[in-house]
């Protein structure tokens, strides 16, 4: 919304399980940008954002891999806690 | 059984009253064939998106659902480069290339109510910081967020 270079598709992990095998998706949320980098966990926005640059830009470095760990305000869940008890 | 309990329901669309902008066009993408579902399609999933789309739309008279077939309407469903069902593409004032994949149910329901209120403003809710290095982007960046709705 703030770009229009930056476009974006939410993904119901469970239910496409092909999407969520092809980026290896075992805990949520999960990000890729441009199919080529990735990170896991809800970033703060600051994080966010440079990750996304990084990405764009291309660091030279290789797959940007931010985990969970050492991220404090990070909260990753595991993809198989809760499933089968959605709430629909 | 509808989704939403008539209290839920009032505090969003009085939420969308006061916070909807301009009207917000939802295009729902639903599998091939009504009931038949075909292998990697799953036509319940499908169904119960489509309620919910239904009932959000009738909390605020901004709000507007189509449905298409990814079969029968290819060519539409080609133009907004929709490859996957269920899938809901937001139009604001203009296509933002925001994308929902799936049933956004259970926690991700707050995610479509927070994804039609963004559309229908025409911007996020991000820092002038996060808006100037957008501004900078040199290429393209497409973005899979990957969610449960646990």
């Amino acid at each position: 919304m703030e770009s229009p270079r930056v476009t974006a598709d939410i993904v119901e992990a469970t239910e496409f399980p092909e999407l969520a095998r092809r980026y290896n998706v075992y805990a949520v949320p999960k990000i890729v940008i441009n199919d080529t980098h990735e990170f896991v966990g809800a970033l703060p926005e600051p994080h966010f954002i440079t990750a996304l640059a990084r990405a764009v830009i291309g660091d030279g470095e290789g797959p940007l891999e931010e985990t969970a760990e050492g991220a404090a305000e990070v909260e990753a869940t595991p993809l198989d806690s809760g499933l089968g008890d959605d709430d629909v | 059984m509808p989704f939403l309990n008539a209290q839920d329901a009032e505090v969003i669309r009085r939420r969308f009253a006061a916070d909807l902008d301009s009207p917000v066009k939802l295009l729902l993408f639903l599998p091939a064939t009504g009931g038949l579902a075909l292998p990697g399609e799953d036509w319940q999933i499908a169904e119960y998106t489509r309620q919910i789309l239904k009932e959000v739309a009738e909390l605020s008279d901004k709000i507007q659902v189509e449905e298409y077939g990814l079969l029968s309407h290819g060519d539409v469903a080609q133009r907004y480069n929709v490859r996957l069902v269920p899938a809901i593409v937001f139009l604001g004032r203009e296509d933002y290339g925001v994308r929902y994949l799936g049933l956004p149910a259970g926690y991700e329901f707050v995610t479509l109510l927070e994804t039609i209120i963004a559309v229908s403003r025409g911007r996020g809710e991000v820092s002038e910081a996060t808006r100037s290095v957008l501004a900078a982007l040199p290429a393209a960046a497409h973005l899979q967020i990957f969610v449960t709705p646990t």
